[in-house]
């Protein structure tokens, strides 16, 4: 058999169906009355709309036909009807036939079953539907899609409770409207889309604005979204409104924070009234000892004078009223030197720029005399310009440590060198002698108050000197020291923080 | 009657005067050295080759070395030399701090030092107590 066009009519799997002008069925192929239900013979003469199960003869009118007739092609797409009453989904190409002479001679209808394909675009759809309405009534989370340039291109019902815009408010808006000024100027949104893009996701939780301007702690989720294709096709955006969680996280913080400032607090209270009773033990022991003792020492020796009058002893009389008035003179140096000791601790603390070199020429002035007499050298080198505390104890605490290098010298003539320099975050200053030195034993010992290590008619003094020292220093929050070799003189170390 | 063998340790002289006098009176004590402060003491107790003292009577306030420094230091150096503290304070905490540091036992001084009769006697005792008559 040769190969001709009656072959395509007969073997089409789609149904051919061939229509008069007026849209009668003259003829169709095999496949149109499997597809249908009629045989060929119950076809022939029926208007087209047979198919849709209609029976009346004279609806011929079609408006596929006069469509098909304007544009030369029409496709639709429906419903349709077997002879046995069951329903199936068709699509139907018609084509309108002209003649030579370029006359309507009719029509050709190409019909196929396309229910199954139908069938599970429905189901597809269908599930669409239903995501779509599970997503568009969760109200915990805002989820809305944005098109690939971060339009708002849906909006669901937790994003209106979150966020207070309705629908309408924010379609095709750009997603930025609830980021914060701050962030819009950074340009965090598109940065964002951007972290999406390249990464597939992009993850976070920041501020965020409702509509009512008001801030929210937001968790945000951007997913990006691709077709079939693989192209991009926009991004899905989950956001969670945290804000309580923040807020009590921050309570919480807050909280932990006052508790944990509350026990410093008491650790400094409790610290300052640890030294305050020592210095009130330490107190105690000076009244008990050291102030007691020249009084005791003049009551003596006038009980002692009393004895000698008594005695008739008139020569005798003299030096004890020598020792008691030394005695006596000795107290008042002490009571003196105590409240001068207890005036360092009293006395408001200034806190003021000081020029190291003024400070130190001060003190050196202050000392005049004793440099004169023991012809003593001093050498300032000063590579800190400047540092903060209080002038006159500063002051003070110089002149207590150089008196202390000219004097114990055992009659060399001294030679101290003051020298300072920034360590860290301290000041160092360094006073270094040549004097006696300092046995290691007495290191520690010699800040003591009233501590002395020499007798009075080698070394006078009151020893009250480094006590004041150390007072000075520890309440410009520093340290102090002293440091000696055997032979080699004695140094006084202090570190004082530069601020 | 025992005599004990006794260091006295005072750093002021017209005070060590009358304390040593008063001792000498009684006549229960041998004095072997009077010091002014802790140095001289320990200086003289290396030094010596003959007998050492029973007791050493130390004052607390001394420049240099001072009673609290003997205390400690003859603690692990003369352990058998029994330490007795003395000084003007009243204060009970004193006696603690002082049997704390390693004395045997702390006498105040009388309020005037030309009075030290009681003190010998109060001494004696303790001594007699502690050391075996």
């Amino acid at each position: 058999m040769h190969l001709n066009s009656n072959l395509i009519f007969r073997n089409l799997a789609e149904g051919i169906f061939l229509l008069d002008e007026t849209g009668r069925i003259t003829t169709c192929n095999a496949a149109a009355s499997a597809i249908t239900g009629y045989d060929e013979a119950e076809l022939a003469g029926k208007p087209f709309c047979v198919i849709d199960g209609c029976q009346d003869d004279s609806i011929i009118q079609s408006k596929e036909l006069d469509e098909a007739l304007k544009k030369k092609k029409c496709v639709a797409e429906g419903w349709k009807m077997r002879k046995d009453g069951a329903r199936y989904w068709a699509e139907i190409s018609y084509s309108p036939l002209f003649d030579d002479s370029e006359g309507l001679a009719g029509y050709c209808a190409l019909l196929r079953d396309i229910t199954e394909q139908k069938n599970k675009q429905f189901d597809l759809l269908e599930s669409e539907q239903r995501y779509r309405l599970m997503v568009e009534q969760v109200g915990d989370y805002g989820i809305f899609m944005l098109d690939t340039k971060g339009r708002i291109v849906s909006w669901n019902e937790g994003a209106r409770r979150i966020k207070g815009y309705s629908a309408e408010d924010v379609i095709g808006k750009y997603f930025a409207i609830f980021y914060p000024e701050e962030d819009i100027l950074n340009g965090k949104p598109a940065w964002e889309l951007k972290i999406a893009r390249s990464t597939g996701k992009y993850e976070e939780e920041g501020w965020r604005l409702r509509k009512d301007g008001s801030r929210f702690w937001a968790n945000v989720v951007i997913t990006a979204v691709y077709d079939a294709g693989g192209r991009l096709s926009g991004f899905a955006k989950v956001t969670r409104d945290l804000t309580e969680r923040k807020m009590n996280e921050q309570a919480l913080r807050e909280s932990s924070d006052k508790y944990r400032q509350l026990a410093q607090e008491l650790s400094v209270a409790n610290s300052e009234l640890s030294s305050v009773n020592r210095e009130l033990e330490q107190f105690t022991a000076i009244v008990s000892h050291d102030l007691k003792e020249p009084v005791r020492t003049v009551r003596s020796f006038l009980y002692l004078m009393d004895q000698h009058v008594d005695q008739q002893k008139f020569d005798l009389l003299k030096p004890s009223i020598g020792k008691g008035i030394r005695a006596a003179q000795r107290m008042h140096e002490l009571i003196d030197s105590l409240l001068h000791y207890s005036q360092v601790s009293k006395i408001g603390l200034q806190h003021q720029r000081l020029n190291v070199e003024d400070m130190i020429a001060e003190a050196i002035q202050n000392l005049n005399d004793a440099v004169e007499q023991s012809r003593g050298q001093i050498h300032v080198d000063c590579g800190v310009p400047f540092i903060y505390g209080d002038r006159v104890q500063l002051v003070q605490l110089f002149q207590n440590l150089l008196g202390n290098a000219l004097k114990f010298t055992n009659g060399k003539e001294p030679e101290v060198a003051v020298k300072s320099w920034v360590e860290d975050d301290w000041v160092r200053f360094v006073v270094e002698d040549n004097g006696i030195g300092i046995s290691p034993e007495n290191l520690d010992k010699i800040f003591e108050i009233f501590r002395r290590l020499h007798f009075a008619s080698q070394y006078p003094g009151n020893g009250v000197g480094l006590a004041v020292c150390k007072k000075v220093v520890e309440r410009h929050r520093g340290k102090i020291w002293a440091e000696s070799a055997r032979g080699k003189g004695a140094s006084f170390h202090i570190m004082l923080p530069q601020i | 009657m025992k005599i004990f063998r006794l260091a006295i340790v005072e750093n002021d002289e017209d005070e060590r005067f009358f304390m040593s006098e008063a001792f000498r009176a009684s006549g229960k004590f041998e004095i072997l050295g009077e010091f002014g402060n802790g140095d001289q003491l320990t200086e003289w107790l290396h030094g010596s080759s003959g007998e050492l003292p029973e007791l050493i009577l130390s004052d607390l306030n001394m420049p240099g070395k001072n009673g609290y420094d003997i205390m400690d230091e003859l603690k692990t150096t003369y352990p058998d030399v029994a330490v007795f503290a003395t000084s003007t304070s009243s204060v009970v905490s004193t006696r603690e701090k002082c049997i704390r540091a390693g004395a045997r036992d702390f006498i105040a001084k009388p309020d005037i030092f030309i009075a030290y009769d009681a003190f010998v006697s109060e001494l004696y005792q303790l001594a007699c107590r502690y050391l075996g008559g």
